[in-house]
């Protein structure tokens, strides 16, 4: 029974870190389809927002506020300088965001040093939570990975602006010729998208190490996510549930190397079926 | 592929170039600020080349690696040079990479007419590099801490190995605890698994069990279910070989999931300093790490070392470790080789160096015939402060490593 507990509340504070990660890359794939290899170094951002707000001891929610401006600023400053002339090439965006990745890399290196730096965690230590031991911190990125979707998902199905959004990202020729403007969607989605990097790097610092390089170790996971959620923003939630459920379980019981792999068999497995579903569909 | 990528993106292409520009800026003394280093003395000089780390992850270690390597320099210049002739440093940047490593170290023996290499990087970089080394017949001075077992003619390795820094301090620390029952957590490649083959020898002998063991993917941002796994093997003492960010990863959390340090004793074998800081006070607070050199290491040529060190690159310089003091103690031994042999001849120094030894920092450092160095290994001890006590000493450990060439 407390196995069972553990290993459940294990997931879900797994499944909550990944969702946090890869929510704004879902926004941006999901809504723009531009594969964004800078995400990383959004993500990065977001933490050194947070550190520098914690030296200047600022509160905690400063750090998320200031990490989530961040990213909002760089996500704007990106689509317009870069992203903006990609729309049209999958392989452009790649490249684009690739050079990206490594600017940001370098200039952060150059104001901030290579030094690992620390975060102190705002609630350091475990808590008793049905009868068993459960880091507090990680309790509480549940909470706040279940806000942050469920904040996106509304905005996206409930809001005017959620509407256009979506049609845009369903198709945008159409859209503009009933009169909305893509270019200027465009840039509150991917704004967006930075926004949701920054917070996820802020909320990520305490758990780990604050480097020039750590947005490598982020991308991963969140493209990950991303692939197999696919481009439905509400599958997030499963593929972050799944993937974690799979490499944490596959982890336990055999070791971490057969646990990562087996994320990546899920996802193989996952893109293979949504694909032998899209044929069938297009034959049928 | 980066290469192959860039070509095919005019846009991406610029944003690239300007990427290594300011890389370029920034990594100061990779590559780039090496080729700007002025040959002086012309033919005359002797010339060191140091094959180091200064971009990417375990970038954090070429600065420090380099501004001892120009200490021992200067000082091997003010001393008068080697055989007569002064002394210049050539620095070359592997970016962690093994290939661009052997390319740097082409550049190093052939363009640069490097008399030794001095390096300063992992063992893919290593095993990619010494056969460029080999075909110059030009010695091969390796440096960090690492897994052991290397080998050859125009090498020799001074960094601590396993049997080093296991082999005394595993038996102390369980003394120390009354505890038995370790768990072994490294990253997946050679040198954690080599380690652990090491450490599960003297853990036997000395009575103790290893009740699990488990190697994590480098680059490992959730420790979460590692942590449970761990967890549910109950140890009560842990043999952490986790590099850099990944060690700061798995102790931020650990610590909160209740597996800090004052539940399950660490002894780690590669927390140095920018590590452990970097964990925070609350999080390090009691660990042992075992390593051949710390800044709290008390003798005068240390603390000459030091002073000279603040006094040329400042007080905010990055803390010396034990990856960086070994480059200035391979340094220092070839020079004082090559003075004994009167040239840079390899034979000669190759002889001298075979039972050199060294009053380095560390304290005495021995190079043996079999081109590895017997030398002190230290127990440090993070306090809850935050600073680091040395809590127990064992000079001249010798390492178990057979080489016969």
């Amino acid at each position: 029974m407390d196995n069972l507990v553990v290993q459940s509340l294990g997931v879900l504070g797994s499944a909550a870190l990944l969702a946090l990660i890869t929510v704004g890359l879902a926004v941006s794939f999901g809504l723009m389809r531009i594969v964004n290899l800078a995400h990383g170094e959004f993500i990065m951002l977001g933490a050194y927002a947070a550190m520098v707000t914690a030296d200047h001891e600022l509160p905690w929610l400063a750090g998320l506020a200031a990490a989530t401006a961040v990213g909002l600023a760089v996500g704007s400053l990106t689509e317009v300088a870069l992203i903006r002339r990609l729309y049209r090439s999958p392989e452009l965006s790649i490249l684009g965001t690739f050079g990206l990745s490594i600017v940001v890399r370098q200039l952060v290196e150059l104001a901030f040093g290579k030094q690992y730096r620390n975060v102190a965690n705002p609630m350091p230590g475990a808590v008793e939570l049905l009868g068993v031991s459960f880091p507090a911190y990680r309790l509480l990125l549940i909470a706040i990975a279940v806000g942050v979707l469920a904040l996106v998902l509304a905005a996206l199905r409930l809001t005017p602006l959620g509407l256009r959004v979506r049609a845009v990202a369903a198709d945008a020729d159409l859209a503009e010729t009933l009169g909305v403007r893509s270019q200027r969607l465009n840039l509150a989605v991917f704004a967006g998208s930075g926004a949701l990097a920054g917070l996820a790097g802020a909320l990520v610092a305490p758990l780990g190490n604050v480097q020039p390089d750590m947005g490598v170790d982020y991308l991963f996971g969140a493209f990950l996510g991303v692939i197999v959620a696919g481009s439905r923003l509400g599958a997030v939630v499963v593929a972050c549930l799944a993937i974690a459920a799979v490499q944490n379980i596959m982890t336990f019981f055999t070791d971490p190397m057969l646990g990562r792999l087996s994320a990546l068999a899920l996802a193989f497995v996952v893109l293979q079926t949504r694909r032998r579903a899209a044929f069938g569909e297009a034959t049928a | 592929m980066t290469s192959e990528v860039l070509r095919r993106g005019v846009l991406a292409a610029a944003v690239g170039a300007l990427a290594l520009a300011v890389g370029a800026c920034s990594s100061d003394g990779g590559t780039g600020a090496a080729d700007a280093a002025p040959p002086t003395g012309g033919s005359a000089e002797v010339t060191v080349g140091l094959l180091t780390t200064m971009t990417g992850p375990a970038g954090l270690f070429g600065p420090p690696t380099k501004n001892v390597a120009e200490l021992a320099i200067g000082e091997i210049n003010a001393a008068g040079g080697v055989a007569g002739r002064k002394v210049r440093l050539v620095v070359g940047d592997d970016a962690g990479n093994p290939d661009t490593g052997k390319q740097v170290m082409r550049r190093l023996v052939q363009s640069d007419g490097a008399s030794v290499v001095v390096g300063m990087h992992n063992s893919a970089t290593r095993e990619a590099a010494l056969p460029v080394a080999v075909q110059a017949n030009t010695l091969y001075l390796y440096t960090p801490v690492f897994e052991g077992g290397a080998c050859n003619a125009v090498m020799f390795a001074n960094g601590e190995v396993p049997s080093q820094q296991l082999a005394k301090t595993i038996p102390w620390v369980m003394q120390q605890t009354g505890k038995k029952r370790w768990y072994l957590l490294g990253n997946d490649y050679v040198w954690p698994r080599k380690s652990f083959e090491a450490a599960k020898r003297y853990i036997t002998a000395a009575g103790g069990e290893v009740v699990g063991e488990d190697y994590t993917p480098l680059g490992t941002t959730d420790f979460q279910s590692v942590i449970q796994k761990v967890q549910k093997a109950g140890p009560d003492l842990l043999l952490p070989a986790l590099v850099g960010g990944d060690g700061i990863t798995f102790e931020k959390q650990a610590y909160d999931a209740g597996l800090g340090n004052d539940k399950v004793q660490r002894l780690s074998v590669l927390y140095e300093d920018n590590t452990r800081a970097a964990m925070g006070a609350r999080v390090a607070a009691g660990m042992y790490t075992s390593l051949g050199y710390f800044q709290e290491v008390d003798n005068p040529t240390n603390t000459a070392f030091l002073a000279a060190y603040r006094q040329k690159f400042g007080a905010d310089a990055p803390p010396v470790t034990s990856l960086s003091e070994q480059t200035y103690v391979a340094i220092k031994a070839w020079a004082q080789a090559a003075n004994a042999a009167g040239g840079t001849d390899l034979a000669k120094i190759t002889e001298k160096l075979k039972n050199l030894s060294v009053d380095a920092p560390a304290g005495k450092v021995t190079f043996g015939v079999n081109r590895y160095a017997t030398q002190p290994i230290y127990i440090a001890q993070t306090q809850s402060d935050g600073t680091t006590t040395i809590v127990q000493t064992y000079e001249g450990v010798t390492p178990d490593e057979p080489c016969d060439v």
